[in-house]
């Protein structure tokens, strides 16, 4: 067994409007591992990403990244968020920006100052943004306008964004649920696979229970910024699941 | 649950009503009668009088039918004078865009109400945005005349002060409104505060401030006629000289030049902002 890539313990935050979004939460991640979140829209599992890379601020919290204690100073949450990558929802692309320059974003917490108005990168850093495109399938693509694409070849392009980061760890934040049923499965499906393949710790907030059995190798049940449930998809019967999204739940 | 067959036809339920309703009645009327008083008031003070219109062309019958006899012969100046009209306002708006682009993001809500000093910034930005704006371009140009002397750099310094606090509210305003996804996408990937800017902001935001800076010089180009007049360099000097010395062949010729290059600056500058909208 190889040490955790992330170990967060009693993590807690409350809102500035008294929402007491997570109140206590305790996991860690291995490498290559694929964690998967479920419960109720609502239920804490976003704030939950959002305080492991420090975009939301944790009222309480002891995280370890890579084995280091993670600090809230700007300079230390700039570093550590070029190692996280972060897969949006609703994509989170610039639509008017092509698909290698938006890929390359992913990269900005390496490009030098000097770099910066221009939009230049270095070659490491393109090499690294192509690699990633012919991860995700869309290297025939790179110089298209992303608003071009389909719902489902937008989200690969957030993946490559992520993956160009050359990340430790992967976040994913209803990453499938803009998509159909169809699509939402094969991004899904090739995502991990690129993240079993590299060894990549992921934690994935899920919407669709069936999708979090198909993939995960752990489950994480969320109510009401608690987690109510950890184990294999095996473990998850319809009494946990009853536990989980209330007694109205039926498969 | 409502049952989903309709048993009698449904009829809307009746408005909620305050019980201040009547009160806001009188004060709609009140209010109507105001403007209505105004309006009357103002066609007093004004001297508005149709009639005027045709009594007046009938007496000046023979000056006006000069305006009909153009003389070409000065068309050349006059062409070199627009030519000067149109620079004066692409100078202004440059430097206007200049100073307002980064300023505009300090004007920016979304941006700025996060932190105290963030507030104070914001605030100090749009009151100079406000106060630029009070200061009508001919006011400016007047001060500028009598700081810089007659000629075509009071006017640019104008219209580029002026124009300032229009684009600057435009440009901030437009920021307030971009989507704050590529702004979270860029900071999770470890971008600083300059490279959310650059990268989350400016993609979102360029093509509207390009649109708004055309439009800008479009109507910078028709200021500057007027600036002309108060001595502020280009083709407005000469109306002003072409009318005291009753030279209205002349004016007339001045006239169709103006008419003749707003027009096709009006509709270049249209085609550019619809071209930029399609992208």
């Amino acid at each position: 067994m190889s040490a955790p890539v992330l170990e967060v313990s009693e993590l807690a935050h409350t809102y500035s409007d008294g929402t007491k979004a997570v109140q206590g939460v305790s996991f860690q991640v291995e490498p290559g591992e694929i964690l998967a979140t479920i419960g109720l829209s609502g239920a804490g599992k976003s704030t939950i990403l959002r305080c492991i890379n420090g975009i939301v601020r944790p009222s309480k919290a002891k995280i370890r990244f890579l084995g280091e204690q993670v600090r809230w100073d700007y300079g230390y949450l700039l570093r550590l968020r070029r190692r996280i990558g972060f897969i949006f929802q609703n994509f989170n692309i610039l639509e008017k920006l092509s698909v290698l320059t938006n890929v390359l974003l992913g990269r900005l917490g390496y490009q030098p100052g000097w770099a910066m108005p221009l939009y230049r990168f270095s070659p490491r850093d393109r090499e690294a943004a192509t690699a990633a495109l012919a991860k995700v399938g869309l290297l025939k693509e790179w110089h298209k306008r992303s608003g071009e694409l389909s719902g489902g070849q937008q989200q690969r392009v957030g993946v490559a964004r992520a993956l160009a980061q050359e990340p430790r760890l992967l976040l994913a934040d209803e990453p499938v649920s803009s998509l159909d049923p169809l699509t939402a499965d094969q991004v899904l499906g090739h995502l991990v696979r690129i993240c079993r393949n590299e060894q990549l710790a992921t934690i994935i907030n899920l919407h669709a229970v069936p999708l979090a059995r198909k993939y995960a190798d752990r489950i994480l049940g969320v109510l009401d910024g608690r987690i109510v449930f950890e184990g294999t998809p095996a473990q998850l019967d319809l009494g946990v699941l009853r536990g989980i999204y209330g007694e109205e739940y039926d498969e | 649950m409502s049952s989903l067959l309709l048993e009698s036809r449904p009829v809307l339920p009746p408005r909620p009503r305050s019980p201040l309703a009547p009160l806001w009645a009188g004060v709609k009327v009140l209010f109507t009668a105001l403007v209505v008083a105004y309006i009357v008031l103002a066609l007093w003070h004004t001297g508005f009088n149709p009639w005027k219109l045709v009594e007046g062309a009938q007496r000046t019958k023979g000056l006006l039918a000069e305006l009909l006899h153009p003389e070409w012969s000065i068309a050349g100046q006059l062409l070199k004078l627009m030519n000067e009209t149109v620079e004066i306002a692409l100078l202004g708006t440059l430097i206007a865009v200049l100073i307002s682009f980064p300023l505009a993001f300090l004007g920016a809500k979304n941006l700025m109400l996060r932190s105290g000093p963030g507030r104070v910034a914001y605030f100090i930005v749009r009151f100079i945005f406000i106060i630029l704006r009070a200061f009508e371009p001919v006011l400016l140009a007047l001060l500028f005349v009598i700081m810089v002397g007659l000629g075509p750099f009071a006017g640019v310094m104008a219209l580029g002060i002026h124009s300032v606090g229009m684009l600057g509210k435009l440009f901030s305003e437009t920021i307030e409104g971009i989507d704050q996804g590529p702004v979270e996408a860029v900071l999770a990937s470890g971008g600083n505060r300059f490279q959310v800017m650059w990268y989350g902001i400016l993609p979102q935001v360029a093509p509207q401030f390009l649109a708004f800076s055309i439009y800008r010089w479009d109507i910078n180009i028709r200021m500057s006629i007027v600036l002309g007049i108060v001595g502020a360099g280009g083709i407005g000097y000469m109306l002003l000289q072409y009318m005291s010395l009753f030279q209205f062949g002349k004016l007339a010729t001045a006239f169709l030049i103006i008419l003749a290059a707003v027009t096709i600056l009006d509709w270049a500058s249209a085609w550019l902002r619809t071209r930029l909208g399609q992208t």
